[in-house]
């Protein structure tokens, strides 16, 4: 499931969200070796979601489930290998190294796609009570607070898409918006439109009211602080990105992580995609889009090779000297009978070669052997001496080396 | 320079040192790319001037323009460095430096390269403080160019042409300026018969410096005893092989020589005399083997090398009471050619 | 190898260690030398150890010369 034995990859994805997903899936369609990390399973935020809104079109929706698995297919179709582990840690250099709950791997480059973290309220008590009415997943946790009063905290598109959602089958729905709402006339009219559906601006949620579950919310406003008795909060503030994930990586004030250009990091083969990235529209058409641009970085990086190449002049070029084959040597007349030993001095060589000369003279029955040799051992041999022998003898043995 | 140019698809200057390795190119450290532009800014700096280059042994090809600035290029040179290194090589492709023995042997020799004239100030050559050592542009890349040419186009790689037992680090790089500015001598090139003013490359085939260390004789009979003596050497080419030899005095040695009335001439005759080696020092086996040759000592005593001609005596370095000895391969010839003025 | 290039029939006595600069200096000269291989080193052998090596390369000497003269 995991690395597989080998640990080392060109690029790895942490997060298989849809921009995780996106980037890991360019990267291995431009012929690389990916992993794409998750805690749990592929989909990333989408498997919280059950209806895509403003997907594929502004206005439109779709269901979420199709296009998680859609992009898991394509990723894997890309060769892009899963990995379900949990990332802790990104440390950049080359290669980057990886570590997970499984240990260390090393990448040519690393794109974080972790997302943002769950909702959260910051409140006492708050995590002891996930599961137990606090949610950040309409879609999942919903049908449990049927005919219930909840709360949903939140001034975004996607709070207020949760608490349309959320009216479905809850008997109450409280919007807290901790400031003004930022949510589209579009939204802002649904809203307004569903009767069991109470907008309160300007409220901070200050405290939650539990016993073993959770009963109700404080909160604040303006004039006055009041507990509004709920069995459900959706908390979609305080939502933190992965800061501190990646050495060196500066996050701003939510933990998103810091880019030049939405993709590049102060990392050289740290790239960033989807919501975790600082500043980061959270759609899905931005997330595809920008794990397209991180994972095709991310290549470039560990590739920069796939330009045009370097042209260079060769170094061993060289040409045939003019006339050396040209120059025409009459073979010498010489008969088989004249040989002749040619020594290049070195120790002892002189004396193989008589040794090994004698055997000769010996089985051809020689009546002598010519001898010849080099001034010393380190100087190349005298022309008159090689046109003397080439002219006199038949055979010349000679002696290389030392 | 079509037909010589190259295509590697897939290579960039970040991972061309990984790829020219892998091809047999380069001298173990990273080089520079020698893409079309920088071999032809090289040229530009020799444009006009005929390579006059021949064969290089052992492959026997003859480098073209664009082969040879190439490797000038590989090396690091800047255009300007270029006359310099064409000199160099012009004079190792001469016959008598005998460059295929010096490829071939097992001894450590190195391409020694000095320069003298004005080139060594308008490149910034070092000719003093650490001049045989690191820290210098000039005397690095042109000395590895030189290197370079013969490694590459003349096929010399270490282990299969190149088979020095232990090699010498002077086979990276060795280029040096004469210190002619603290000579007491004339220019070592105007001795060996160019004009004042001439930029020159001299070439011999070296192994590395010996140190000559004296700081206790503030004599010129002091410091002859002291350089005799490091060059009596058992073990050097220049005892049997004989063949030229160096002797590159620090400015503060060369002064004190100087002051006592001694010229560069004066002193090899004196050192002919005086460095000599007993025959009591050499092995027996040694003296049946020199016999061979040829070599035959004189009295009691071995000479070093053939006479006092084969001694060059120079000036280079900086600050301190070292000098060195530089014995040589033997079977070389100490080489010099004009540097080139482009067009 | 000139002497080769000049009609005479030359057969090498290499040293081991010196074969890859043999093999080289044939491949640029385009010619193909007849080798005798000798264990490298021959310097500072004495007289037995020689004796062994010049079995050897006249071993492989003399059927190599009968074939260049033609009554292999």
């Amino acid at each position: 499931m995991s690395a597989g034995g080998d640990s080392s990859y060109d690029v790895a994805v942490v997060g298989a969200g849809v921009a995780g997903l996106s980037a890991a899936r360019a990267a291995a369609e431009a012929g690389l070796r990916v992993i794409a990390y998750d805690r749990l399973s592929p989909g990333g935020q989408l498997v919280n979601l059950t209806r895509l809104h403003d997907h594929p079109q502004p206005g439109m929706s779709t269901e979420a489930w199709p296009v998680v698995s859609e992009l898991v297919a394509k990723a894997e179709a890309a060769g892009v290998e899963m990995g379900f582990d949990e990332v802790t840690g990104v440390r950049a250099g080359e290669p980057v190294v990886v570590s997970t709950a499984g240990g260390e791997i090393t990448a040519g480059a690393v794109v974080v796609a972790t997302g943002l973290s769950a909702g959260r309220l910051g409140l006492p008590g708050e995590e002891e009570l996930v599961g137990r009415g606090v949610s950040t997943c309409a879609g999942c946790d919903g049908p449990l607070y049927r005919g219930k009063a909840v709360a949903v905290v939140g001034d975004d598109d996607w709070t207020a898409e949760e608490a349309l959602e959320l009216a479905e089958v809850a008997a109450a729905v409280t919007v807290l918006v901790p400031g003004e709402p930022r949510w589209t006339a579009h939204r802002a009219g649904r809203l307004a439109a569903t009767d069991h559906v109470e907008v309160l601006t300007g409220a901070t949620v200050t405290g939650l009211r539990a016993d073993g579950v959770l009963s109700g919310v404080v909160v604040r406003t303006a004039d006055a602080e009041r507990t509004l008795p709920v069995q459900g909060v959706f908390p979609y503030v305080g939502r933190r990105g992965p800061a501190g994930l990646v050495e060196g990586v500066p996050a701003d004030e939510v933990g998103a992580l810091r880019t030049s250009d939405g993709v590049r990091t102060v990392a050289a083969r740290v790239f960033v995609a989807g919501d975790c990235g600082a500043g980061a529209t959270q759609t899905v058409a931005a997330a595809v889009a920008g794990g397209i641009a991180a994972g095709e970085a991310a290549a470039a990086a560990v590739r920069p090779a796939a330009g045009p190449g370097l042209r260079i002049v060769d170094p061993t070029a060289g040409v045939e000297p003019a006339g050396t084959d040209a120059e025409e040597h009459a073979s010498g007349t010489a008969e088989w009978t004249e040989v002749a030993l040619f020594s290049n001095s070195k120790p002892n060589a002189t004396e193989l070669l008589r040794g090994v000369g004698e055997r000769l003279q010996a089985h051809w029955e020689l009546p002598e052997l010519g001898f010849a040799s080099k001034p010393n051992a380190s100087a190349a041999a005298d022309k008159d001496v090689i046109d003397w022998l080439s002219q006199r003898y038949k055979m010349v043995l000679v002696a290389v080396g030392d | 320079m079509s037909a010589e140019v190259i295509e590697l698809p897939g290579v960039t200057e970040e991972n061309w040192h990984e790829v020219a390795w892998e091809r047999g190119w380069g001298d173990g450290l990273p080089t520079v790319p020698p893409t079309p532009q920088r071999v032809a800014a090289a040229l530009a700096a020799i444009d006009g001037v005929d390579l006059e280059l021949g064969p290089v042994p052992p492959s026997g090809l003859v480098p073209t323009r664009e082969s040879f600035a190439a490797n000038a290029v590989m090396a690091g040179c800047r255009p300007a460095d270029l006359p310099v290194v064409l000199a160099a090589v012009r004079a190792l492709l001469a016959p008598e430096y005998n460059l295929h023995g010096v490829l071939a042997t097992t001894h450590p020799c190195a391409p020694l390269v000095v320069v003298s004239g004005p080139a060594r100030t308008s490149l910034g050559i070092n000719c003093g403080t650490n001049c045989f050592g690191q820290g210098t542009r000039a005397n690095a890349v042109i000395g590895r160019a030189v290197q370079l040419v013969t490694t590459h186009i003349g096929g010399a790689r270490p282990g299969s042409m190149d088979r020095s037992t232990q090699g010498n680090p002077a086979k990276y790089t060795w280029c040096f300026g004469e210190n002619e500015e603290e000579s007491p001598f004339p220019p070592f090139s105007v001795r060996r018969g160019f004009e004042p003013g001439e930029s020159v490359v001299t070439v011999a085939a070296c192994e590395g410096p010996h140190n000559i260390n004296d700081h206790g004789s503030t004599t010129a009979e002091g410091l002859l005893m002291t350089i005799a003596g490091t060059m009596a050497q058992t073990g050097s080419n220049n005892l049997y092989v004989k063949g030229p030899h160096f002797l590159v005095l620090g400015p503060e040695h060369a002064a004190t020589l100087h002051r006592d009335g001694w010229t560069a001439e004066a002193l090899r005759d004196r050192l002919w005399e005086q460095a000599r080696i007993p025959v009591g020092k050499v092995s027996e086996e040694n003296h049946r083997q020199f016999e061979d040759w040829g070599v035959k000592p004189d009295g009691d005593f071995f000479t070093v090398s053939t006479g006092p001609e084969m001694l060059h005596v120079l000036v280079a370095g900086g600050a301190g009471k070292h000098s060195a000895w530089i014995p040589s391969f033997g079977a070389t010839a100490a080489v010099s050619r004009a540097v080139p003025a482009p067009r | 190898m000139e002497l080769e290039k000049r009609g005479v029939v030359a057969p090498l006595l290499v040293t081991s260690t010196f074969l890859p600069l043999v093999e080289a200096q044939a491949k640029a000269r385009r010619v193909t030398p007849r080798v005798i291989v000798v264990p490298h080193p021959v310097g500072g052998l004495n007289e037995g150890e020689l004796a062994e090596r010049i079995d050897a390369a006249a071993g492989a000497l003399l059927p190599l010369a009968d074939e260049a003269r033609g009554d292999g």
